[in-house]
C-alpha cells in the first residue's frame, strides 16, 4: 500500500500557503513537508491531523491509499 | 595541552548543568538550519580528522590534534543536549528527523564496524590500529552518521 496526500493541492486552494509557512503552523521543517508532499515520507497520525485542522478538511480529504502491492 | 582540554570539557559540562535553569535557557532555539550546521559540521571534522588520523597518526596523537577536531562536534552535541533537557527531545527534532537519525544511526553501525573491522584485518603489522584505533572509530563514526542523517534528510 502507498499513501498518497492531496496536499500540494490544498496548499494552493488555501492562500497559495507556502510550505514554510505550512511547516511553521503545523511545527515541523520546511523538509518534512516536502518529503509528505512528494510521498516519501508517511506523516503521523498526529502531523495528519494537524494538517487537516490547519486547512479545515477531514485527513480523508489530505491522504489516501493509491494501490496495493 | 591535555590539562586544558580536561578543562574545556568540564566547563563545558557545567554550562550543561547551570544553562537550563538560568535565564540564558530562553534564548536558545533551535530550527531546520541548526540541524543541518550540526550535521554539516559532523561530516566536515569528522572527515577532516579520519583523513588526518590516516595521513599523520602519530602527530594527531601526540599533539593532541584530534581533540582539537572533536571539540567543535562536542559543542554542537552539547548544545542540542541542553535544548533537549530544556524542552524535550522531541519538541526540538521533528518526527522525520528523528526517523532520518534512527535511519542514519542503523546505517552507522554495521558501516563502522565492517570499517574497524577492515582496520583490524589489514593495517595489524603497522600498528595503527593499536594507536589511534579511538580516533579512527570516532571520526568514522561522526561522519557515517552526520552524513547519512543529511543524506536520508535530503533525498527521503
Amino acid at each position: 500500500m502507498k499513501l498518497g496526500n492531496n496536499l500540494r493541492k490544498c496548499r494552493f486552494e488555501k492562500e497559495e500557503t507556502s510550505q514554510e509557512k505550512l511547516a511553521a503552523a503545523v511545527e515541523v521543517s520546511r523538509q518534512t513537508i516536502i518529503s509528505v508532499e512528494k510521498g516519501k515520507f508517511v506523516p503521523s497520525t498526529l502531523l495528519a491531523l494537524k494538517l487537516a485542522k490547519f486547512f479545515n478538511k477531514s485527513v480523508e480529504e489530505i491522504f489516501f491509499i493509491t494501490k496495493e502491492n | 595541552m591535555k590539562l586544558l582540554l580536561f578543562f574545556l570539557v568540564v566547563l563545558v559540562l557545567l554550562l550543561y548543568l547551570i544553562i537550563p535553569k538560568t535565564k540564558w535557557a530562553s534564548l536558545l532555539n533551535f530550527s531546520e538550519r541548526i540541524f543541518f550546521l550540526i550535521n554539516f559540521l559532523g561530516v566536515i571534522f569528522g572527515a577532516l580528522g579520519l583523513v588526518l588520523t590516516f595521513l599523520l597518526p602519530k602527530q594527531i596523537m601526540d599533539n593532541h590534534i584530534y581533540e582539537l577536531i572533536l571539540f567543535p562536534v562536542f559543542i554542537a552535541y552539547i548544545y542540542v543536549a541542553i535544548l533537549a533537557k530544556i524542552k524535550g527531545i522531541e519538541n526540538i527534532y521533528d518526527e522525520k528527523q528523528i526517523y532520518d537519525m534512527n535511519r542514519a544511526a542503523a546505517t552507522t553501525i554495521p558501516f563502522s564496524v565492517f570499517f574497524m573491522f577492515l582496520i583490524y584485518a589489514f593495517l595489524k603489522e603497522n600498528d595503527l590500529h593499536s594507536l589511534v584505533w579511538f580516533p579512527a572509530y570516532i571520526f568514522t563514526t561522526i561522519t557515517v552518521y552526520s552524513s547519512s542523517t543529511l543524506y536520508y534528510f535530503k533525498k527521503s
